[in-house]
């Protein structure tokens, strides 16, 4: 029997850690560290990981930028070697670079998952984490992943944040592919309701940013978006950008964060994880974001910190709220206090946490949440399941009432916070393997004809070797082989001849 | 097996285009056009593939591994023209640059010669619609079998090696590639994969360079000189790749000199190249991508919190915006875009100008103006095709006629610089030493050149080694696989009595589980022993996709048939061309006697097939296998209705006569028609010789061959329901176990493919296994 284990430290499945152990195999899903609080300062949990179990961990999988904080713990202490291996994509190496250096920036408090304080880890251990990654390929934001595992006979799907949303700049949900699950864990990471957003909402922001940035512009006002230098910030862009062109309005957008620059750089390079419509303007040699040239014609700048902003008399901002503790930040509230300034906040994940923080800090302005950032939502999760529909059962951190209805037996919760329910058995075993049998005997053997098989004697040897996952290349699988010279032929003869 | 036949690169250069066959599957590897001809030999010779022009019947994929016209040009020929339609793979840069380069040709093939008889616009653009753009490191399924995986290969901006695999077999086609990390790209990179074949280019087989740096220092060095004494300095480049290595070898160097020289650069192509190159920064080497992301600037990760800081204090001074710490290489500081007034101008200047041999445009034209001032240089920085003005220049001629009209006089300096982005003899080496394959094949170079470094590989490294020329097959025998399932269970078992070094019994199924898994884990811990023997019987059942395995105990379980073992050691060896010289001698009497007597065989035929029937009629009450009889009874119809039997089966049916006489083997037939027998072959395979195993390999795959053919669905029936006749696997040699009596000739005609061509041994059951001498004391084992 293999089993699965929620590490995350937090219910709240936005931060995933899952360990999957399948025979000998340890595979860790994700790596994030979890959040605690609705106010600053945000405590900083790692995931349950004791060092038995990280020295067991024979390949890590990250999906996206997200799920990143915790792996220099995994990668840089608790004898990590080069065996294991961490697979990522390309973007979420790049992006979940910038996510490390906005984190170790922000001095974060890091506790372990008994509350013990932790050192946050260094520069250094950092970078050397992100060289161990081996990148590789594969909808919630550029170079985001889903897994899927085969193990002999069956398939686990793991399904990390994802969007069902179609129209945004990264390549879209490959849903055929996941069709072939036997077992799904899902991270159903649409958190809360309020934080769902689907198509129509999505709609609905765009119509409210739109109009709500037209009359700031036109009365001199100041609309801040509250938002990551990742992920949904590149779609605001273009939303921002087409509102200009279509009200022929030029306005400086200003993006502050330590990160920005870099990662509004980065993306444009990135061309090759994007949406068809993106890749082909990048096949006309074009650049495949609209930030690119708004960059080229200054009509975008980005800045390190508040400190110079306030020369330009911004109209249009976009902050990350990473630092929205610092002084620098409670001085611009200041600055633009009154109802000249507006508020919207962008991102789901911490959209509550941001609310009630600009809601407390008495500020006499418009704040709106517009989710812009795409999250499936409870309900395409489902739908999504539905479709898969896999054999074994679907496992998940939390459900709601939506779950329950339709998987009843096939559904498992596995909650996270390390106690004895975030441990469980799962449907995935070695019952029957997958071997492989040399060409040349399968073709010697002679079959005859037993009810409605067909059977020949086979004799052989049969390498046993751990069934290597991930690299398909080094079979190291079980193999029968005898003899040198031709089964396959015969087989697919014999089954034809009785078809036909 | 795999199978590889070069239709264009095969002891030749340009016109790439190879066709792969591996694990069943056909892959066109690249499909390049030959600049040289202006007629179809332009292009690979197609019909090799097939000859009614169906070739989404016949290939399963088409990789392209850069976007050079030799790698790429007869693409839309082919999916436009030719009709495929099947999935084309290439890396995004080659998928984002290669259109540009195909409509350019186009252009010149279409506009400036005339020629009609070629590919449109639109058929440029519908064929690259059809490409499915794959990512470095990702490892993409065409099918259910076969995945493809690019590697970097340095060679040019989104150039890549291919790994290609079908379950176990693989082969690794570098493209084009370069071991040497430029000022632009990085170096080709493969992990150690061990291919079953590596197909390498040798356009630079025996040349080993100079080292890089000094090369680029040197020609810095000259272009320094020459604008020092107030010359112009032309360079005739290729709008793509070396252009961009030599703008940024030349625009840091004057960034770094701080000369005033103006750089120019013809526009047009080029400008859209060098955005390209910027677009995937990410295809380029460390350098450029860190300066680029910046991390080699303030907001690197490995600075502390304190940089950032002063960098935000240093943007303050920049206007206020953060300034731009990261830097994209292929925003050239210092060099501008061209006008054509600026030729004429009298002081020193630099000009990149496209073409790179100088047999069109601004580079001929500003040539033909600068040639003759000694002060003024001409740098040529690759290889010029013979016939262009750029090779006459490289050989020294003095005055050249560019056309019927235009004469010059060269006067100008003329230098060479070979920058050339392809693996040099120690690089190609170099990268068999990375990837360890078992077989190499050449191509894309000089016969002679490949021969000399044929020579050197297997010198050096013992690989087996190919240089095909265009047309001819290369095969490489490799071991293959089929998938199977097995249950868990019964491989325990099987390890069970490895370990216990008894044979597994029937009892040892009832083990329980938490037994077994203890048992699991300690042959896990010991890990000495990675390989187990087994027995059992392979299952087809038409309800699942792929056979299963089953042992013993399964198979009395779910099919109630008892497998029974049985030892056998060979008693005597043979020498198989001694037999064969023998059987010739008797051949060619039997030839003799069959020439006065040719009626004859028909006439033994009929008691054989009488006996036989009495067999099964034996077998029949024993078995009940009704279906089985009656297919036999028919197939002996058809025999005997198949009139026109060859000379050579006529010969055949008479060797079998000699064992027909030996005793005892009537019994051992009954046994043999059990439907399931188990043998497990102890002591070790006869030696063979070369010749010998060849003979038996070749035996083998004719049975293959016919077995498969399409004419005829009764051929097949009769090959894989044959009882007597059981093929057992001794070693390398193939055993066929027959009955002796009627069986005997019936084994050599009836039952099997009519091209298998056997010759005997004799085996004897050992005299210790109750079970055998039970049944017999000797069989007649065939070796074909």
């Amino acid at each position: 029997m293999s089993h699965l284990t929620n590490a995350a430290s937090a219910t709240n499945s936005r931060w995933p850690c899952w360990i999957l152990e399948i025979d000998s195999f340890t595979i860790l899903l994700d790596c994030a560290i979890s959040e605690f609080g609705a106010s600053a300062p945000v405590q900083n949990v790692i995931p349950h990981l004791d060092a038995k179990t990280i020295q067991r961990i024979n390949v890590v999988l990250i999906s996206n930028h997200e799920t990143f904080l915790a792996l220099p713990y995994i990668s840089e202490f608790g004898g990590f070697n080069g065996i294991r291996k961490i697979f990522a994509t390309d973007p979420t190496v790049a992006f979940g670079k910038l996510r490390l250096e906005e984190f170790i920036r922000s001095n974060p408090q890091v506790l372990n998952a008994d509350g013990v304080m932790q050192p946050c880890y260094s520069n250094n251990e950092a970078q050397s984490c992100i060289e161990k990654i081996n990148r590789v390929s594969s909808g919630y934001c550029l170079g985001s992943t889903n897994w899927m595992i085969s193990f002999h006979f069956q398939k686990i799907l793991y399904i990390s944040t994802s969007s069902t949303t179609l129209g945004k700049h990264s390549a879209p949900i490959d849903i055929e592919a996941m069709k072939f699950a036997d077992y799904v864990i899902c991270n159903n990471a649409a958190a809360t309701k309020s934080a769902q957003s689907t198509q129509s909402t999505l709609q609905k922001s765009g119509k409210t940013i739109f109009s709500q940035l037209s009359r700031s512009i036109e009365n001199g006002g100041t609309v801040v978006f509250l938002c990551k230098p990742f992920g949904c910030l590149f779609d605001l862009l273009e939303l921002i950008e087409g509102i200009f062109l279509s009200m022929g309005m030029t306005a400086t957008v200003h993006v502050i964060s330590t990160v920005a620059n870099e990662s509004l750089k980065v993306c444009n390079i990135l061309g090759e994880w994007m949406n068809n419509e993106r890749k082909e303007r990048v096949f006309k040699s074009n650049v495949p974001l609209m930030h690119g040239p708004m960059m080229d014609s200054k009509r975008l700048l980005t800045h390190m910190s508040m400190h110079t902003v306030f020369v330009h008399k911004p109209q249009v901002l976009v902050l990350d709220y990473s630092d929205i503790e610092n002084s620098s930040f409670s001085a611009f509230l200041k600055w633009r206090k009154g109802g000249a300034c507006t508020y919207i906040v962008t991102e789901s994940d911490s959209a509550d946490f941001l609310m009630t923080f600009l809601s407390q800090s008495k500020i006499n302005s418009n704040t709106l949440y517009c989710p812009f950032d795409a999250h499936a939502s409870e309900q395409d999760y489902v739908t999504l399941l539905q479709t898969i529909k896999p054999g074994f059962g679907i496992v998940v951190p939390h459900a709601s009432s939506y779950f329950m209805d339709i998987y009843g037996g096939n559904l498992s919760v596995l909650p996270g916070s390390g106690g004895k329910n975030s441990r469980c058995e799962i449907p995935i075993d070695s019952i029957i393997r997958s071997v492989l049998i040399s060409k040349s005997m399968a073709q010697n053997v002679v079959l005859s004809q037993i009810a409605k098989a067909y059977c020949g004697v086979v004799s052989g040897t049969i390498k046993i070797g751990h069934p290597n996952i991930l690299t398909k290349r080094d079979y190291n699988a079980t193999k029968i082989i005898l003899g040198e010279k031709g089964f396959l032929n015969r087989l697919l003869e014999a089954s034809v001849s009785e078809v036909y | 097996m795999i199978r590889c036949v070069p239709l264009g690169a095969g002891q030749d250069v340009g016109r790439s285009c190879l066709v792969l066959t591996i694990g069943g599957k056909n892959v066109m590897l690249d499909c390049g056009m030959h600049m040289g001809y202006n007629d179809n030999r332009r292009f690979p010779d197609f019909s090799y593939l097939s000859r009614s022009g169906n070739f989404n019947a016949v290939l399963d994929a088409v990789i392209i591994s850069h976007f050079h016209l030799d790698h790429c040009g007869a693409l839309p020929y082919f999916t436009e023209i030719c009709g495929y339609d099947g999935p084309i793979y290439m890396t995004t840069p080659t998928r984002a640059i290669a259109p540009i380069l195909l409509e350019d040709m186009r252009k010149v093939v279409t506009e400036r010669k005339g020629d009609t008889n070629f590919f449109t616009s639109d058929e440029i653009r519908a064929c690259l619609a059809k490409v499915i753009p794959v990512s470095l490191g990702e490892s993409v399924w065409v099918d259910d079998d076969l995945v493809i995986r690019p590697y970097y290969a340095g060679h040019v901006l989104g150039a890549a090696m291919f790994h290609i695999q079908v379950g176990d077999a693989s082969v690794v086609y570098t493209g084009d590639y370069n071991m040497t990390p430029d000022r632009h790209l990085g170096a080709a990179w493969i992990d150690e994969c061990k291919p079953d074949l590596l197909i390498t280019e040798t356009t630079y087989a025996t040349t080993t360079r100079a080292s890089k740096r000094s090369r680029e220092l040197d020609f810095l060095k000259k272009v320094h000189e020459c604008v020092l004494a107030g010359g112009k300095v032309l360079i005739p480049v290729f709008a793509l790749g070396r252009a961009q290595e030599l703008c940024i070898l030349i625009d840091s160097y004057w960034a770094q000199t701080g000369l005033k020289v103006p750089i120019y650069f013809s526009a047009g192509l080029t400008e859209r190249a060098n955005q390209y190159y910027k677009l995937f920064i990410g295809w380029t080497n460390e350098k450029i991508k860190s300066s680029f992301t910046g991390a080699a600037s303030g907001n690197s990760i490995t600075n502390n919190i304190g940089s950032s800081s002063s960098s935000s204090i240093s943007s303050n001074s920049n206007g206020g915006a953060e300034s731009t710490t990261s830097h994209n290489m292929f925003d050239f500081k210092h060099i501008k875009p061209f006008d054509r007034n600026f030729v004429d101008e009298p002081t020193a200047q630099v000009l990149f100008a496209s073409p790179g041999m100088l047999h069109a445009g601004l580079s001929l034209d500003v040539f033909k103006k600068w040639c003759h001032d000694p002060k003024n240089m001409i740098i040529l920085p690759g290889y010029c095709v013979p016939g262009t003005v750029g090779a006459k220049v490289l050989a020294g001629e003095k005055v050249i006629d560019i056309d019927k009209l235009t004469r010059v006089n060269v006067n100008m300096q003329v230098e060479n610089l070979s920058f050339s982005a392809h693996a040099d003899s120690k690089g190609i080496m170099q990268l068999i030493g990375m990837c360890k394959p078992k077989n190499i094949m050449l191509v894309h170079g000089e016969a002679r050149k490949m021969a000399q470094l044929k020579t050197r590989i297997l010198a050096e490294t013992g690989i087996p080694c190919y240089d095909p020329p265009n047309g001819t097959t290369i095969t490489i025998n490799t071991q293959e696989f089929v998938q199977a399932a097995i249950s868990n269970d019964a491989i325990i078992r099987s390890i069970n009595a490895a370990t216990t070094g008894k044979i597994a019994t029937l009892q040892d199924a009832n083990i329980n589980s938490a037994e077994k898994k203890l048992k699991m884990d300690i042959v896990e811990q010991q890990q000495q022993r990675t390989e187990i023997p087994f027995t059992g019987a392979a299952v087809i059942d038409p309800t699942l996709k792929i056979p299963r395995i089953v042992d013993r105990y399964e198979c009395a379980q779910e099919f109630e048939v008892e497998l029974v073992e049985f030892k056998m050691r060979i008693r005597k060896t043979f020498d198989a061309t001694e037999m064969v010289s023998r059987h010739l001698r008797t051949a060619q009497q039997h030839l003799l006697q069959l020439q006065q007597n040719q009626q004859q065989p028909q006439q033994q035929h009929q008691p054989h097939y009488q006996q036989q029937q009495h067999q099964h009629q034996l077998y029949h009450q024993q078995h009940l296998h009704q279906q089985y009889y009656q297919k036999q009874q028919q197939q002996h119809q058809q025999q005997q209705q198949h009139q026109q039997v060859s000379q050579k089966r006529k010969l055949e049916q008479q060797q079998q006569q000699q064992p027909h006489e030996l005793s005892g083997t009537e019994v051992v037939v009954q046994m043999l028609d059990v439907a399931f027998r188990r043998f497990v072959v102890q002591n070790q395979q006869p030696a063979l010789t070369g010749h010998q195993q060849k003979q038996g390999s070749g035996g083998a795959m004719s049975a293959v061959n016919s077995a498969s053919t399409p004419n005829g669905p009764k051929k097949p029936k009769r090959t894989t329901v044959s009882l007597n006749g059981n093929i057992l696997n001794v070693g390398s040699v193939v055993v066929t176990v027959v009955g002796g009596g009627g069986i005997g000739g019936d084994c050599a005609g009836s039952n099997r493919d009519d091209n298998f061509e056997e010759d005997a041994i004799i085996v004897e059951w050992p005299s210790g296994d109750d079970e055998a001498r039970d049944f017999a004391t000797k069989i007649v084992a065939v070796v074909k």
